[in-house]
């Protein structure tokens, strides 16, 4: 039964291939795996949920044995010698990796279209971008090649993903999933995590990993932001937004939230100077970068170190201010993001009568929650008039993953 | 606020000098928007974010 589940997986990553959803394909070690996972099975060893589960895992972790890219020319050939922690735990849980998915060239954009590898494509469109960075996750997710898939988000990149191709996506509590041998991009503000096909696949990628969480006490609050998240919404996504959450059966009240505006600010120069840090030892590579990647990573040499400091100051207030939100209900509730998925090769967006650029509208609703570091998921609430998935986000205090999850599953079975 | 950036930070970052310069007229506002911001934050205002990660799990 395993062995012909991975077998169908493989199937259907080679049938999808147009998508461009995976850099790599195991296949050998897949299915060699799955004959031993089925061995296991056999002898009445069952590891748990993910045992035999067919994965998928973004580029930027490494896999032992298996090039990593990181979507970047720097590492066209690396192949580690070690796997990420998140695989290790995956792999120790039952999962069978089957590739290395495609994404937006070193975790750094929202578009997935990579200069070196190509665009990864979105399975409801394939004209339009999955979003990104982990573009190949969540449309391999979303094409029904894996019911799960690795991805990182470092200001958004799991949920924005998740939010265009119509899947889960969870960005759990800071620090709470260990990121080791994930590549680094932001390095105080990177998250890992899994997209799903549904909640309950999420959360069992996220106790695989890691994750413990108890469960809430009492019956979820939603809050519902009075200011910054309903504004500049695309009038179908706000719809789908409100019925999902009217229909779910949650408790609801509106609640006043900080200067989400400013904490993206804060994030985006926090981001800037870190990943300038980063790649600043590739600097005499400049034509080894894509075009949209060099222009962050110049900005970002240009943030003086007294600015990154205050930056660094500022999200530690913004986080405690977002605490008091988390006083009267347990989850806020916002579009993941303000449109659904735009086109491919798109560099502004109209939303209104305001064109605006895809990656400031994009991570619009998300950026800031890295900063802050409280877990957020994202749950699709229904398509619009063209048939394109709309993304919910749920975001709880630090460690409120539970209550994310039955916010998620609740608003999952309304919004079928 | 001009005044940040020289000929000395484009050769220290390798970036040429035209590409440094829109490099500089992009994040300028980023730099003036959070010294705005910054100008509400208390004085000995601490870095970073710090969870207690709870012993219950809650």
């Amino acid at each position: 039964v395993i062995v012909d589940r991975v077998r169908r997986a493989l199937e259907a990553a080679e049938a999808n291939a147009h998508l461009n959803a995976f850099m790599t394909l195991t296949a050998d070690r897949a299915l060699k795996r799955a004959q031993a996972l089925e061995s296991e099975s056999k002898a009445g060893n069952i590891r748990g949920p993910l045992h035999g589960v067919p994965v998928a895992v973004k580029d930027n972790f490494l896999t032992a044995g298996v090039r990593t890219t990181n979507g970047s020319k720097l590492w066209a050939d690396f192949v580690p010698s070690e796997s990420a922690a998140a695989v290790e735990l995956l792999e120790e849980a039952g999962a069978v990796i089957i590739g290395k998915t495609g994404m937006h060239e070193l975790a750094y954009g929202i578009t997935s279209t990579n200069p070196h590898y190509g665009a990864v494509r979105n399975p409801h469109d394939t004209a339009r971008i999955p979003g990104g960075s982990s573009g190949g996750s969540g449309a391999a997710v979303a094409a029904g090649i894996v019911p799960i898939a690795l991805g990182s988000d470092t200001g958004g990149s799991i949920r924005i993903p998740a939010s265009f191709c119509g899947c889960v996506g969870l960005k759990a509590t800071y620090g709470l999933l260990d990121r080791r041998g994930c590549l680094p991009l932001g390095l105080t503000l990177d998250h890992v995590g899994p997209l799903a096909a549904t909640v309950a696949d999420a959360e069992s990628a996220f106790r695989a990993m890691g994750g413990k969480v108890a469960e809430p006490s009492r019956e979820v609050r939603l809050g519902i932001p009075e200011n910054f998240y309903f504004d500049g919404v695309d009038p179908e996504v706000d719809t789908a937004i409100r019925r999902a959450v009217a229909a779910c059966g949650l408790a609801l009240r509106n609640v006043p939230v900080p200067d989400v505006d400013a904490l993206n600010a804060v994030a985006r120069l926090i981001l800037f100077s870190e990943a300038a840090s980063v790649y600043d030892r590739y600097s005499d590579r400049r034509s080894d970068f894509g075009a949209d990647v060099r222009v962050l990573l110049d900005q970002g040499a240009l943030v003086p170190g007294k600015d990154y400091v205050t930056a660094q100051r500022l999200r530690r207030a913004f986080a405690r201010e977002f605490l008091g939100v988390f006083r009267e209900v347990d989850c806020l509730v916002t579009p993941t993001t303000p449109t659904t998925a735009p086109k491919i090769g798109e560099t502004t967006i109209r939303i209104g009568d305001v064109e605006t650029d895809v990656r400031i509208a994009s991570t619009r609703m998300v950026r800031g929650i890295n900063a802050i570091g409280f877990p957020a998921i994202s749950v699709p609430c229904g398509r619009n008039s063209s048939g394109l998935p709309v993304g919910l986000q749920l975001v709880a205090k630090p460690y409120g993953e539970a209550a994310l999850f039955t916010a998620a599953k609740a608003i999952e079975s309304c919004a079928g | 606020m001009g005044h940040r950036f020289d000929g000395s930070v484009a050769l220290m970052h390798r970036i040429p000098e035209e590409v440094l310069k829109r490099a500089q007229e992009a994040v300028e506002p980023l730099l003036q928007r959070v010294e705005e911001i910054a100008a509400a934050l208390p004085f000995d205002a601490e870095p970073g974010v710090d969870f207690a990660a709870p012993e219950d799990g809650q």
